[in-house]
């Protein structure tokens, strides 16, 4: 792709130049900064992101199988023998339905949830390079960080989406299968239906924030490659590696820096009174990874010759 | 010239960018930027004062999380006792536990377990013991009789203030007692006072005993083993408030669908602390080297330690043949006939007590 290329789009009528300095001369380095303060214009292009995650088959395929696992158990439970009452969370689905979800949220959580965050994430700028779109995006012209902030939008909204399709077909298997009154918390003490609700609605945020770490992980590596599915893969892999090294007691002094360590401490929000300690801490871990994942993502993205 | 030309000129300089934020991330991870807080000084106390300060140090209400780290190197243990609902009392003794902790006066208190996806809970309220099981969703209901105050502080015994008072019993003329430089424990000021045994025979390096600059309640107890850096049992507030928790707290009722057993004062699990003495015994010696000696029968501790036992290296001597556990702090000697010692010294002392206490 030639200068020219780029200047004749940057200098399309309407598009406000902030830019003083030319670009480097060597290559597309940064896009061009244009930048125009509607904010309807950035919804523009987020809603188009979510548009083509959205309505992609893979990724609703995705959807569907976090859907059927809340399914799944509930109506195993259902039909199960009654006499083994499973541990918390398990033997809690046959005195009240939000256990359903919860449990759902409990085995997609190690797995499932990364699996589909990493395959939409990993796609993200990997997706367009090795579909060519990507030099076209950025010819538009689109800043490169917007580019990123906007691929990162539609990755947040996927992981809440992907949180809230387990949790919502867990609540409605759950009423449907299920009683629905109160809710006896992991501490033996009872709250209602809607505090139950509530409690939940945070759990899912915290798992959403959770997954957002590995999307901003899929994210960094989707820009380093121009194979989708490797960066998929490496997204996954690195993710199971975590839990892997979280599993092995002997590397304990190591476990509270690893990004999974607090994956599970939602179950927090499930004592009596809640205790948001570690809960606090696991947002800020989540966090921490998440900007040094963007970071470097912007850092390898905006420096990165774009050929394809 | 702006930053961003800067960076765009420079590409390996946008490098610098996620170097920066995971530099300042670890910072903050480690402490640095609040670290402020922890210049300030405690007056200098010396350690016989500070000593008397813990003894008499009973605050009215408090609430904290506690944080108890055992490495001691010993195998680890499937629950041992047998008493369900209780079955994960016993492991504390190995690897990281979390619990809660509300206190209001020796009446009212409630520990919780927490597991990662379990809880189980004491809460002791006048005479009322409830014990909830989450897995099992069983609650157990104990009746404390009237002259039993202390009932429920036999089941929660992993306090530091506990711990510590422990500590502070085996002190003999044989302790060193200092006051080593302020620590910072759950985020408050704290002296540490570290009892060292002049006992050489003992496998006790130091215990080191975090102690609220303001309140003289212990916040922490670490146990060294001799010659290790690593405390062997840390049993620690992370985070502590010294205010009358709510009254709810320390009420239960049992949910809806819960198990409910009725428990008796006499079945009261022993204490699950490492070095005591479960149930009834003699100890030997004192002070630091005093080994603790539990007569049963070999049957008894079939039952109890069964599976354990055969994994557990076999030792003879002209005391007898038996099974010998060795650790970093704590050592145990099971002989054939059915006699149990243990104690913070090495094998040699035990095989010393088990030929002079036939």
């Amino acid at each position: 792709m030639s200068r020219a290329d780029v200047d004749a789009a940057a200098a399309q009528p309407g598009q406000v130049q902030v830019v003083a300095t030319p670009p480097a001369p060597s290559s597309l380095t940064g896009g061009r900064p244009v930048r125009k303060s509607l904010l309807g214009d950035h919804g523009r292009f987020l809603r188009s992101e979510l548009l083509m995650v959205f309505r992609r088959r893979r990724n609703l395929a995705i959807l569907v199988v976090l859907g059927v696992v809340p399914i799944l158990i509930g109506v195993a439970v259902k039909l199960g023998d009654h006499r083994e009452r499973g541990d918390t969370i398990f033997g809690g689905i046959t005195d009240n339905g939000l256990f359903a979800a919860l449990a759902a949220l409990l085995v997609v959580m190690p797995l499932f949830l990364p699996l589909g965050v990493a395959v939409v994430a990993g796609d993200a700028i990997s997706g367009e390079a090795s579909t060519g779109t990507l030099r076209y995006l950025l010819a538009v012209p689109v800043a490169r960080t917007r580019l990123l902030a906007v691929k990162f939008g539609g990755i947040l909204v996927w992981c809440a989406a992907s949180v809230v399709v387990v949790a919502a077909c867990g609540v409605i298997v759950g009423a449907i299968l299920f009683p629905s009154g109160e809710l006896t918390l992991l501490s033996g003490r009872t709250v209602s239906y809607a505090a139950g609700g509530y409690r939940l609605l945070l759990v899912c945020g915290y798992v959403a924030v959770s997954m957002a770490m590995v999307g901003a992980l899929g994210l960094f590596v989707s820009t380093m490659t121009e194979v989708p599915v490797a960066a998929m893969a490496a997204t996954l892999t690195l993710t199971i590696v975590s839990e892997v090294l979280d599993a092995v007691p002997q590397l304990s002094a190591l476990h509270p820096w690893l990004p999974s360590h607090y994956w599970l401490q939602w179950v927090d929000l499930l004592r009596d009174p809640m205790a948001t300690g570690a809960v606090g801490h696991g947002l800020l871990v989540s966090g921490a990874y998440i900007l040094i994942f963007l970071s470097l993502a912007w850092a390898r993205f905006s420096g990165k010759d774009v050929t394809s | 010239m702006t930053v961003s030309t800067i960076l765009r000129q420079h590409r390996a300089l946008r490098w610098s960018v996620p170097a920066c934020v995971a530099g300042v991330v670890a910072l903050a991870s480690a402490g640095v930027f609040t670290a402020q807080a922890s210049s300030e000084r405690l007056p200098s106390k010396s350690a016989s004062a500070l000593l008397a300060d813990v003894q008499s140090a009973r605050v009215s209400g408090l609430s904290g999380t506690i944080v108890a780290k055992m490495s001691l190197g010993l195998p680890s243990l499937p629950s041992i006792g047998g008493n369900q609902g209780q079955a994960s009392l016993p492991s504390l003794l190995s690897g990281s536990h979390t619990m809660r902790f509300w206190y209001d006066g020796p009446d009212r208190q409630r520990v919780a377990l927490l597991g990662t996806t379990n809880e189980t809970d004491v809460f002791h309220n006048g005479r009322d013991l409830w014990q909830w099981d989450s897995d099992g969703h069983t609650a157990t209901h104990t009746v404390l009789p009237a002259d039993h105050p202390a009932a429920a502080q036999k089941q929660i015994d992993l306090t530091p203030q506990q711990v510590a008072d422990r500590a502070i019993k085996a002190i003999t003329p044989s302790t060193q007692v200092t006051v080593a430089a302020n620590r910072r424990v759950a985020d408050r000021s704290a002296y540490e006072l570290v009892l060292t045994p002049r006992d050489t025979g003992t496998l006790v390096g130091s215990v080191r005993i975090a102690v609220d600059g303001k309140t003289k309640m212990p916040l922490g107890v670490q146990v060294f083993a001799k010659g290790s850096s690593s405390p062997a049992i840390d049993v620690s507030y992370s985070h502590v408030t010294f205010k009358t928790p709510a009254a709810d707290n320390f009420t239960f009722t049992p949910p809806p669908g819960a198990t409910v057993k009725q428990g008796s004062a006499a079945e009261l699990p022993a204490k699950p602390a490492p070095g005591t003495a479960p149930g009834t015994g003699t100890t030997i010696g004192s002070g630091w080297t005093s080994i603790f000696e539990y007569r049963t029968t070999p049957a008894q501790i079939a039952k109890v330690a069964g599976p354990l036992l055969g994994q557990l290296k076999t030792v003879n001597g002209t005391w007898g043949h038996g099974r010998l556990v060795t650790s970093a702090l704590l050592s145990v000697l099971v002989t054939d006939d059915g006699r149990v010692f243990a104690g913070a010294v090495d094998a040699t002392a035990l095989y010393a007590a088990a030929t002079t206490h036939k």
